[in-house]
């Protein structure tokens, strides 16, 4: 296994180091106990990792909307008010922790984290960015399977909302619960269809190799006339999984309270909150590594990996503030239209752009059509 | 039409229209008798001349000791005109005929003239409190409703010493 | 077909739709409110639904009841004024005014030309501002944050605007028996003019931001349709009735305060995005109202350069009216405001009945949920434009 990961080497590398200084050899600890002690202490700083991007988010979330909404936002809690989360972090933290009476205990308290699990988890298989030299993603779990994880693991974070809806014995969240199951599900489909494409034109499942084929500016969004189409099924689709406005019917404010989370409180709520967060970076990240180049800014980065680690943040940071944007300005569709968009829109859509993709690819249509233009 | 022609107008055509009313001020009315008031409603409400398809109020009146008077503002559209309508009722007996079915706008207004007032509206489909909860004792808009002390343990008389 | 024939069918149909026979569905109630983000206040809606559809509604309302109509039967006639405000409390100005033009009809009193003035421009920028409400709410309903806050916005300029002239920014008591408080201060009509520039502006703004939004127009066209015959059936006033495309505005067709001097359109509903008195349309009507406002009150300032009188007509202390009754409908924002009171000849009223034109709009919801899926009855509720402290009174 350490040959497979460039993060987990790292973290293997570091703690031979540490036990070096105090004289203790790294190979006296069983193999199968470092595997554990490696696996937490990724899942640690991933976790922390989108713990605090998340808190970027929501300032940044909190500040646009303050703009679009021609007011200031939160502005007095550390310089430009970006302390202001971590002070919502604590009252979060601070606040009771309330379990309706007639609520089933342990789903209501096991909820939340599957929820939050299951999109952590997926961020093991996304590469932050991309060493040169050996041709590797660095990432937590470098697999061949890489975006067929990353879907099978988020498809786990609808059962922790129906379980939260159900737990919770009211009405409002089942409601919500209900809507989410039905929508993340339908939406997955146009999502993987629309995903297949830039897999079959990389010809690879890994996000790694995906980076790897588009530096030098050679990304994905123009390699193929479908391609941008492609992005707009997987962005909407995208929007619709992580239950963002248009899309946020599972929480829908004016209608269902406040959806499958009405009754969390506190802590728990927060999950549920860094959980859309998380999911949302997740999506940009797929989106900047599969349509966008990944860490590739036309190759000026040169091999250098932490400026291809910082232009992907600075891509997922570009998605994330368009998503605030959606959000801010457009109304919410009805779950009726949300079913018609996913299954009478996107998912036949999707269809048509995998086939004329394939058909583009197999016969060679860029290079001919670029030998056609050459010709004198 | 002024309230007096509608009544001239009305009066031969059919039963049950008594008198009208001139106050010192203010605005006249026309008097029904409460045991044709329903007949009469649906002659308001179709007769061509008429076409009172609104009804914008229901108004209970207590007159202590002497009578119970259900008020009716109506509204033509076609004509632009309105008329107050009012049944008398007898002191012993708050009961007029409901006209839900003539101006379904007169369902609630009739509720709330019942729960307020309490006059009964007889053939109401739902002839329950609506503004005051369901438990709540007596008729606040009588003359002679006595305010309760508490409701459901909550004390109304307030403690001298605040 | 008989009534439960139809009913058979349409079971029928839903069925085939729902493939029943394959999946037991169950109904199931649902309160809606009384704490409910959007019921606009502490409405309760008691929803029987299958699934997302509502089978069944009936409005539950009265937790906000004052029992206003007895404060009046113990107050003396100046002293209920202030408790107008607080049944419409986004359109005070308004029910103000209905109640001072009632007392003053039951006691033959006559309105100096600059109070009329001043009056009409008072209740139209409160109609603006009420609207505005209207059209920020509608949005929070349809799940857009964004335009409420706009509206508030420009609300907060109005109530700085209310505030300059009363002293107040929610429950005004301005308008008075026998006129108005207090004329308006030195530079009030050019801060107001100044407003209604920037506001017409922004009204285009709201209309990109919203009322053309193809999602919004999805969510608001063709739910909740009323025809004419149920506007009428249903005691419906206002934009609720002039939504279903009937003109009809108090103002223009039994003017009061002089309204007919002025010159200004009464818009009514088109079906322009789907069918004709659908949710939409009575969005649009607001919107359009708060233009025909801002142009009476610019009109009204005109009028008032040259306008007699003082703000006040002389009051007596103790008002006494002659036995004897009147009722007087103004056009509020919401529909039609009837005040009724009875006069035994005492200083107080005898019996005041507070027609709340929200009271009868709301009235149709029973008849317009069903059927409706639970995102639509938000949105039927919302485009009611129901304040429940005129509900309950």
């Amino acid at each position: 296994m350490f040959e497979q990961s460039t993060v987990i080497r790292a973290i293997h590398s570091t703690f031979e180091w540490l036990l070096g200084l105090v004289g203790v050899d790294i190979e006296i600890i069983p193999e199968s106990i470092r595997v554990v002690l490696y696996g937490l202490v990724a899942a640690g700083g991933l976790m922390s990792g989108i713990a605090l991007s998340v808190m970027l988010y929501v300032w940044m979330e909190r500040r646009i909307a303050g703009r679009i909404q021609a007011r200031c936002g939160p502005n007095r809690v550390g310089p430009f008010g970006l302390l202001q989360t971590l002070a919502d972090t604590f009252k979060l933290l601070r606040k009771e922790d309330i379990i309706p009476t007639g609520a089933n205990k342990f789903l209501f308290a096991f909820a939340p984290m599957i929820v939050l699990a299951g999109v952590v988890a997926a961020f093991a298989a996304v590469p932050f960015s991309y060493d040169t030299e050996t041709g590797e993603g660095i990432m937590v779990a470098d697999i061949d399977l890489g975006i067929f994880l990353i879907t099978s693991i988020i498809a786990t974070e609808v059962i922790g909302v129906i379980m939260a809806g159900w737990a919770s014995n009211n009405k409002w969240s089942l409601y919500g619960a209900m809507r989410e199951a039905a929508q993340v599900v339908s939406y997955e489909i146009p999502l993987g269809l629309s995903v297949l494409v830039p897999v079959m034109i990389v010809g690879s499942l890994s996000l790694a190799d995906a980076t790897a084929d588009q530096l030098g500016g050679n990304w994905l969004l123009w390699r193929s006339p479908f391609m941008p189409v492609v992005f707009f099924i997987f962005y909407v689709a995208g929007l619709a999984g992580c239950k963002r406005a248009p899309f946020d019917l599972p929480e829908a404010e004016s209608e269902l309270v406040a959806g499958f989370h009405t009754e969390y409180s506190g802590l728990r709520f927060s999950f549920f909150f860094m959980e859309e967060y998380a999911s949302m970076t997740l999506i940009s990240a797929i989106g900047a590594i599969f349509f966008f180049g990944g860490g590739d800014l036309f190759g000026l980065q040169g091999d250098s990996a932490i400026l291809m680690f910082l232009i992907l943040i600075v891509k997922i940071l570009i998605s994330i503030s368009v998503m605030i944007w959606i959000r801010w300005t457009l109304p919410r569709l009805r779950v009726d239209q949300v079913m018609t968009l996913g299954y009478k829109v996107l998912t036949p859509l999707a269809f048509f752009m995998l086939l004329g993709a394939t058909i583009w690819d197999l016969t060679d249509a860029n290079e001919r059509i670029l030998g056609f233009l050459r010709r004198p | 039409m002024n309230t007096k022609e509608i009544f001239e107008d009305i009066q031969g055509r059919i039963s049950g229209v008594v008198s009208i009313e001139e106050p010192e001020i203010g605005d006249p009315w026309i008097q029904i008798d409460p045991a044709q008031w329903h007949d009469v409603a649906l002659f308001l409400r179709d007769d061509e001349k008429l076409r009172f398809n609104m009804c914008l109020l229901v108004t209970g009146l207590d007159w202590p000791d002497e009578k119970w008077t259900v008020v009716y503002h109506l509204h033509s559209q076609e004509h632009n005109q309105r008329v107050t309508i009012k049944v008398d009722l007898p002191r012993t007996e708050p009961i007029v005929d409901s006209v839900h079915d003539v101006w379904s706008a007169a369902n609630w207004h009739e509720r709330e003239t019942f729960d307020l007032m309490g006059i009964e509206f007889r053939g109401h489909p739902n002839p329950t409190r609506i503004l005051c909860p369901d438990d709540w004792v007596g008729h606040p808009l009588r003359k002679d409703y006595e305010f309760p002390t508490e409701y459901r343990g909550i004390p109304y008389e307030r403690n001298e010493k605040i | 077909m008989s009534e439960r024939e139809i009913r058979l069918q349409d079971d029928i149909d839903r069925d085939v739709l729902i493939g029943a026979g394959d999946i037991a569905t169950d109904e199931m109630y649902i309160n809606m409110g009384p704490q409910h983000p959007s019921t606009h206040g502490v409405l309760r809606v008691l929803l029987r639904t299958d699934g997302e559809i509502v089978t069944e509604a009936h409005p539950h309302i009265g937790y906000l009841h004052r029992c206003a109509e007895k404060i009046g039967e113990c107050l003396d006639y100046v002293k209920f004024q202030p408790y107008t405000d607080r049944m419409d409390y986004l359109a005070a100005m308004n029910n103000n005014l209905g109640y001072a033009m009632v007392v003053e009809s039951l006691a033959g009193l006559e309105i100096p030309e600059r109070a009329t003035l001043l009056r009409i421009i008072i209740v139209e920028l409160n109609r603006i501002a009420s609207h505005l409400i209207a059209f920020g709410t509608y949005g929070l309903d349809s799940g857009a944050m964004t335009p409420f806050f706009h509206a508030w916005r420009e609300r907060e300029e109005m109530l700085t605007l209310f505030e300059k002239i009363c002293g107040a920014r929610l429950t005004y008591n301005y308008v008075c028996i026998g006129g108005v408080v207090n004329d308006a201060p030195e530079g009030w009509k050019d801060k107001v003019l100044d407003f209604l520039d920037r506001f017409e502006k922004r009204w285009t703004e709201y209309n990109n931001l919203l009322s053309y939004n193809r999602i919004f127009i999805r969510r608001s066209a063709n739910i909740g349709v009323i025809t004419p015959e149920e506007c009428y059936d249903y005691g419906l006033t206002g934009p609720m009735l002039r939504g279903s495309g009937i003109s009809w505005d108090l103002r223009r067709d039994r003017p009061y305060l002089g309204y007919d001097r002025f010159d200004f359109d009464v818009p009514v509903g088109q079906g322009e995005m789907g069918t004709l008195g659908d949710c939409w349309d009575r969005y649009w009507v607001r919107m359009v109202e708060m233009k025909e406002s801002a142009k009476i009150v610019r009109q009204a300032f005109d009028l008032l350069e040259t306008a007699e009188g003082s703000h006040k007509a002389k009051v007596p202390k103790v008002f006494k009216p002659k036995v004897g009754e009147a009722y007087v409908g103004i056009e509020n924002p919401r529909g039609e405001l009837g005040f009724y009171v009875l006069s035994d000849g005492s200083k107080n009223a005898y019996r005041l009945r507070v027609r709340g034109p929200s009271f009868c709009n709301l009235s149709i919801l029973e008849k317009l949920l069903p059927g409706t899926m639970i995102a639509d009855a938000v949105m039927v509720i919302g485009s009611t434009d129901i304040v429940l402290g005129e509900v309950d009174r």
